[in-house]
């Protein structure tokens, strides 16, 4: 009987951090953090450059790192 | 029971094969800069203009997982305004050096996604001569939290690239001395994206990386900010700061760089599924050099502005900037793209 109370216990235990999980995805309406124009890993605009330095070049473009006209490297 | 468990596995695999998402894009841009191009000759005033056209194909949902891309871009390059300069110390054209043609480029890209892991890999590298020929690897993987209201992340990618054979006087040596025309470098970055409100989401990136040949280490960090100001208008924020370290030498005639930017931009969605997007990013770029004693400055206005458009499955987008700095240099490009879904 003991037994079976603790399992009763621990299946209610697991239920309630389901449900509390559920309940916290319900708080957070995420049609406006989930939309385009909030992605912080993808720019809309055309990136940023560099003309004395190239640094961040190749975290900005994604391409080259040395073809630089204005670099003078 | 076991005719039972084939013909769901096979029902699931078919209806897991079949529900792939395949989408072509292609894009085209062209750039055209105009002014000081070379910090050392502040009296040259080039232009130099770029034709660039891309082709992307991308498979999402492959075995419910998996997103694979793979593109060609073809780059029209005008070397006529680099200046290198030869053994003898004279610049001239990089132009005058190589047999300019088309650069065809590519690039692979295989993401993983599953609950809260995230992997990505990604490769690209040319197809063909290029004086600045590069083959770069990157690799990424976000690990995310608490209803993916936190993810956290690192980043590696290692490359290298070629540049075209110039010399610089030596002044220790008073000989002039010809620069590495192989360059292998690496970047590392940890990032932290956090939802904060219903309404705002920050990222914050630390970052590492150094061109072994030619340049000290730097080290940089991003901070990044969204706010959903309506359900149909957007603002970000970002700021950034590069820095050489000064404890590694200088290895050529170059001192030691420093990068600060700030860039603000808004978006709009006037009707569902078209967004209209503006931006501005005030970035100053220093240059200190101990040897010398030399201080260069250079500070740019980048103006940004795009159009977004998805109908069905069809889209399509156009952007533009136009990008001025203190020294004279105007940076004009166009941009745009259609994808379709097959």
């Amino acid at each position: 009987m003991l037994t079976r109370i603790v399992q009763v216990l621990i299946l209610l235990g697991v239920a309630a951090t389901q449900l509390n999980g559920c309940a916290s995805l319900q708080d957070v309406d995420q049609s406006e953090i989930n939309h385009p124009a909030m992605d912080l890993h993808n720019s809309l605009t055309p990136g940023r450059s560099s003309y004395l330095t190239n640094l961040g070049a190749l975290t900005q473009t994604n391409k080259s790192s040395g073809a630089c006209p204005s670099c003078a490297h | 029971m076991r005719a039972l468990v084939v013909a769901f596995t096979v029902i699931f695999n078919s209806v897991t094969s079949f529900a792939i998402i395949q989408t072509m894009t292609t894009t085209t841009s062209y750039q055209t800069v105009t002014g000081n191009l070379d910090p050392g000759n502040l009296l040259g005033n080039t232009q130099v203009s770029q034709y660039q056209q891309g082709f992307l194909y991308k498979i999402e949902d492959l075995g419910g997982n998996y997103t694979v891309s793979a593109g060609v871009t073809d780059v029209h390059p005008d070397y006529s305004t680099y200046i290198v300069t030869d053994k003898n110390g004279n610049p001239i054209p990089l132009s005058n050096l190589i047999n300019q043609g088309d650069e065809l480029s590519s690039m692979v890209n295989l993401a993983w996604n599953s609950g809260s892991h995230n992997f990505t890999v990604a490769y690209s590298g040319n197809l063909n001569a290029s004086p600045f020929a590069t083959e770069i690897l990157g690799l990424d993987y976000l690990e995310t939290f608490l209803n993916k209201t936190t993810g956290l992340g690192i980043k590696v990618s290692e490359y290298q690239t070629n540049q075209p054979p110039t010399y610089y006087n030596d002044l220790n040596s008073f000989a002039l001395t010809l620069k590495p025309t192989t360059i292998h470098g690496s970047e590392y970055a940890v990032y932290w994206d956090q939802v904060i409100t219903e309404k705002w989401k920050s990222d914050v990136e630390l970052s590492t990386g150094i061109r072994i040949e030619d340049r000290p280490r730097n080290i940089g960090g991003t901070i990044k900010q969204s706010y959903a100001l309506t359900d149909r208008l957007f603002a970000r924020l970002a700021v950034t700061r590069i820095e050489e370290l000064t404890s590694y030498p200088l290895l050529d005639d170059r001192g030691y760089f420093t990068l600060n930017a700030a860039e603000i931009s808004g978006s709009i969605e006037p009707i569902i599924d078209f967004l209209i997007s503006v931006s501005y990013a005030y970035v100053i770029e220093n240059e200190a050099n101990p040897v010398t004693g030399q201080d260069l400055q250079v500070g740019s206005d980048q103006y940004g502005l795009a159009f977004k458009y998805r109908k069905g499955k069809l889209g399509a987008d156009l952007n533009g900037s136009a990008k001025l700095t203190n020294t004279n240099i105007s940076d004009i490009s166009v941009g745009g793209g259609i994808s379709w879904q097959i």
